[in-house]
């Protein structure tokens, strides 16, 4: 048997939605197994990508400044990356913040918020520095294919997945993009 | 001391809905006055013309928000739009509205607190032989310099009224550099309608039936025009407007229609940045230009015409009415034509700042009172136009041909330029040229032969045909202006050797992102995303990858966008790569992609707000940012 191709997987400032949507393809998750190896993912709980792989899938955008290292990191050892999802593409939800100053959003919920007791912005050194703006993946690092879809459905996984792994250039059908 | 009661929305409305009889359908028109009087359109004048045209009132805010010209805030008693063509930027314009803008104590596009005064930037004004040029309260202003700037500051610090600016301010040049067979012996007016009507021909079938039997003009209309379309046939006149579509077809489609209401439209919209050629001609050449619209009328069966003009040459329109008042008091324009029974009359519209609108069924929406976005191509105007009747829209220039063709014969006219490109063409030439103008060529002619005409002797490249046409380099300078070569609006803006025709990209994209009317998602999209692509290169963040992704979005832009300004607005990106790679390589400093912006300083606000300086609180830009 050939040998598996190796996938790593994350999520950024995303919600793990498209991981429980990849999570989704059912039954299907064991063909999978046998013809993929997961390295860094939410599946294994492996927090450290282990080396060079073939495929990366990362969800949600960019926020702070941990979610750039590990897009970086991504981009360094997987041949192929892959923004997956709204967040991902385009920033999605979590860029609804884009509209205000970074320090309007902090001090809506860390001065002035509800119940906030012992008001003050974090500061501390192990939290990562939010950026200015969220950002989708393909401003910070580029981007081989999108996912689209929010999440993207079992299906659409399933069928880039089987046309990677066939060497494949995955095209979506249009059933699979179309939302409405 | 008390100023004196400010006359109410209401009274500054009624003569101006006076003078347009009410009409919801020059909606455009009005708000172009109601903009000249206040400076703005006010939302309380959009509620009041809302209800007394009785139409919803978001469609006039829809149309004031499209147009550059039309604000809903005060732009100041002066309002001064400088060209931003890349003519007038590589004349100093971006210096000169500096020094201007420094002397009047005013930051660009803003008012100036005392609400004197506003400068703004807008797309090319049409005078780029004679720029840096601009408009004030939409009054043309040519050959910008220091010295001008600081006379027009002067004169608005001092509340100078307009009416009583020098002169020499607002002067205009139209003098053609050289001229062929057809401007070396203009047409006087009434020559080619008097042919046309000699000439007759069959009467056409909807004509006819208004006829009783015993009209004892019936005679006169046996002179139908048809004739006249022959000659535009034989001609093999082509439309001037860039896209060259057979005239004679175009007419021919119009006067075949069954509907006996029909209208012809001149297209003076000339938003092409580099081209002024119908200034020159509305000018100069007015009677040349109304009367092909007439015999237009008389081949097509059309009893009303519109001119629809440019806000930018919108000085000229005291002139025009009178050319207009002239032909009607000399029987050319009217009822009963030279005695015929051929009625045809012209009225004139004026545009509000949307290069869109030189698209053809853009143009009759905003004729019609609306936002200029392009219709679906099909029905073409020619079935479905103005007022949802058969159209004729041509291009200034194609009516004074068709005068020309008419008095002197088809056959005479098609002597002159190649096969497929008959007749001559009027070039619009600016940029690095000893000799900017207008030139008259027949069609065929080198670029070379027009670069040595212009003195240009040090050109690296011209953008033929503006910036959606063809930017070629000296290895294209024998290829020849032709529908069958290079076509062309007539638009050639020369560069020298020592630009870099990356400023020139640079102004094309941003001038596309403005100018893109926001309809379709390709174009709306990808004008943008280029206008930001190229913003990377400018920052030096520019990679091979980049490079790609913008060759990629063209094309999508060019397959997928509803009308020709999203087609042709990625040529300029895929032609400079092609021609000019160097301006882009030069500004590489990575193969590898990075982001268009600086990671670091993303992180600066979050710094400044957590008081944090650890190396943690920092991210390094993937390049260095000093090569």
């Amino acid at each position: 048997m050939a040998e598996k191709l190796k996938v790593a997987t994350c999520s950024l400032a995303g919600c793990f939605g498209c991981h429980m949507s990849l999570l989704d393809i059912d039954e299907r998750l064991v063909d999978l197994l046998e013809v993929v190896a997961f390295d860094r993912s939410p599946i294994d709980d492996l927090k450290q990508i282990s080396g060079p792989v073939d495929l990366g899938l990362i969800e949600g955008g960019v926020c702070n400044a941990e979610n750039v290292h590990v897009l970086q990191e991504f981009r360094r050892l997987c041949k192929v990356l892959v923004a997956v999802g709204e967040c991902g593409i385009t920033g999605g939800i979590p860029s609804m913040r884009n509209g205000f100053t970074l320090k309007e959003c902090l001090e809506e919920s860390y001065i002035r918020g509800v119940g906030v007791e012992f008001a003050h912005i974090p500061d501390d050194p192990e939290l990562p520095l939010l950026l200015d703006k969220v950002r989708p993946l393909h401003h910070i690092v580029k981007i081989d294919y999108f996912l689209p879809g929010c999440p993207p459905s079992a299906d659409a996984f399933w069928h880039f997945l089987t046309a990677r792994m066939a060497g494949q250039d995955p095209t979506l059908p249009n059933a699979l993009i179309h939302f409405d | 001391m008390k100023p004196a009661a400010a006359p109410s929305i209401q009274e500054i409305l009624e003569p101006i809905l006076l003078r347009y009889g009410g009409r919801p359908d020059l909606l455009l028109q009005i708000l172009i006055a109601v903009q000249k009087k206040l400076s703005c359109v006010p939302p309380a004048a959009i509620a009041a013309l809302a209800e007394r045209l009785a139409i919803p009132l978001v469609r006039v805010q829809g149309v004031v928000s499209f147009y550059a010209f039309l604000s809903t805030e005060f732009q100041g008693d002066y309002a001064i739009y400088l060209s931003d063509n890349i003519t007038d930027q590589m004349l100093g314009s971006r210096e000169l509205a500096a020094h201007l803008c420094g002397k009047l104590g005013v930051s660009l596009g803003q008012v100036r607190a005392d609400g004197r005064v506003s400068v703004r930037f807008t797309s090319c004004t049409g005078m780029c032989d004679q720029g840096p040029a601009g408009l004030i309260n939409f009054r043309p202003v040519t050959r910008l310099t220091r010295d001008r700037m600081e006379r027009i500051a002067d004169l608005v610090n001092a509340r100078v009224p307009m009416e009583d600016w020098p002169g020499e301010l607002f002067q205009v040049e139209t003098a053609m550099r050289r001229s062929d067979v057809v401007f070396r012996r203009p047409l006087k007016p009434g020559e080619g309608l008097r042919a046309s009507l000699e000439r007759g021909g069959e009467i056409l079938s909807t004509w006819a039936e208004d006829l009783a039997p015993s009209d004892a003009r019936k005679h006169h209309l046996e002179r139908g025009g048809a004739e006249t379309l022959k000659e535009i046939y034989k001609s093999g006149l082509r439309g001037r407007g860039g896209a060259g579509f057979k005239t004679g077809i175009k007419w021919q489609s119009v006067r075949g229609a069954s509907d006996p209401e029909r209208y012809v439209l001149c297209n003076a919209d000339e938003g092409e940045p580099g081209t002024f050629k119908d200034r020159v001609l509305l000018t100069d050449y007015a009677d040349m230009v109304f009367e092909g619209m007439t015999i237009c009328g008389h081949a097509v069966g059309a009893r009303k015409g519109i001119l629809y003009v440019r806000q930018e040459y919108a000085y000229l329109e005291e002139h025009l009415e009178g050319v207009l008042a002239r032909r009607r008091e000399a029987g050319l324009l009217g009822e009963n034509i030279l005695d015929s029974a051929l009625d045809f009359d012209i009225g004139i519209h004026f545009g509000a700042g949307a290069y869109i609108c030189g698209m053809e069924s853009a143009m009759i929406k905003s004729i019609e009172g609306r936002r200029g976005i392009p219709r679906q191509r099909w029905p073409l105007p020619v079935h479905h136009g103005y007022r949802r009747k058969p159209t004729v829209v041509n291009n200034v220039e194609t009516f004074a041909a068709a005068a020309v063709i008419s008095a002197r014969g088809g056959e005479w006219y098609a002597r002159n330029g190649t096969a497929e490109s008959s007749g001559t063409k009027l070039f619009c030439v600016s940029g690095d040229c000893e000799r900017p103008g207008i030139y008259e060529y027949p069609w065929g002619v080198t670029v070379r032969e027009v670069l040595r005409d212009c003195g240009a002797l040090e050109a690296q490249g011209v953008q033929v045909g503006g910036p959606s046409g063809t930017l070629i380099n000296a290895g294209d300078f024998d290829r020849e202006i032709s529908f069958e070569d290079l076509s062309s609006v007539g638009t050639m803006m020369v560069f020298a050797k020592q630009r870099d025709l990356f400023d020139a990209v640079r102004n094309y994209a941003q001038f596309f992102r403005h100018e893109s009317c926001g309809l379709c998602t390709s174009c709306r999209i990808g004008t943008t995303l280029l206008a930001n692509y190229v913003e990377k290169f400018a920052k030096g963040y520019g990679s091979p990858v980049d490079l790609e992704e913008m060759q990629g979005i063209g094309q999508i832009m060019k397959t997928m966008s509803h009308c020709g300004l999203g087609q042709t607005a990625s040529l300029h990106i895929s032609d400079s790569i092609a021609k000019f790679p160097s301006i882009w390589a030069g500004r590489m400093r990575t193969t590898e992609f990075i982001p268009a912006f600086d990671l670091d300083g993303a992180l600066a606000e979050a710094r400044s707000l957590t008081g944090r300086t650890d190396a943690d609180a920092h991210l390094p830009h993937p390049v260095p940012q000093e090569a």
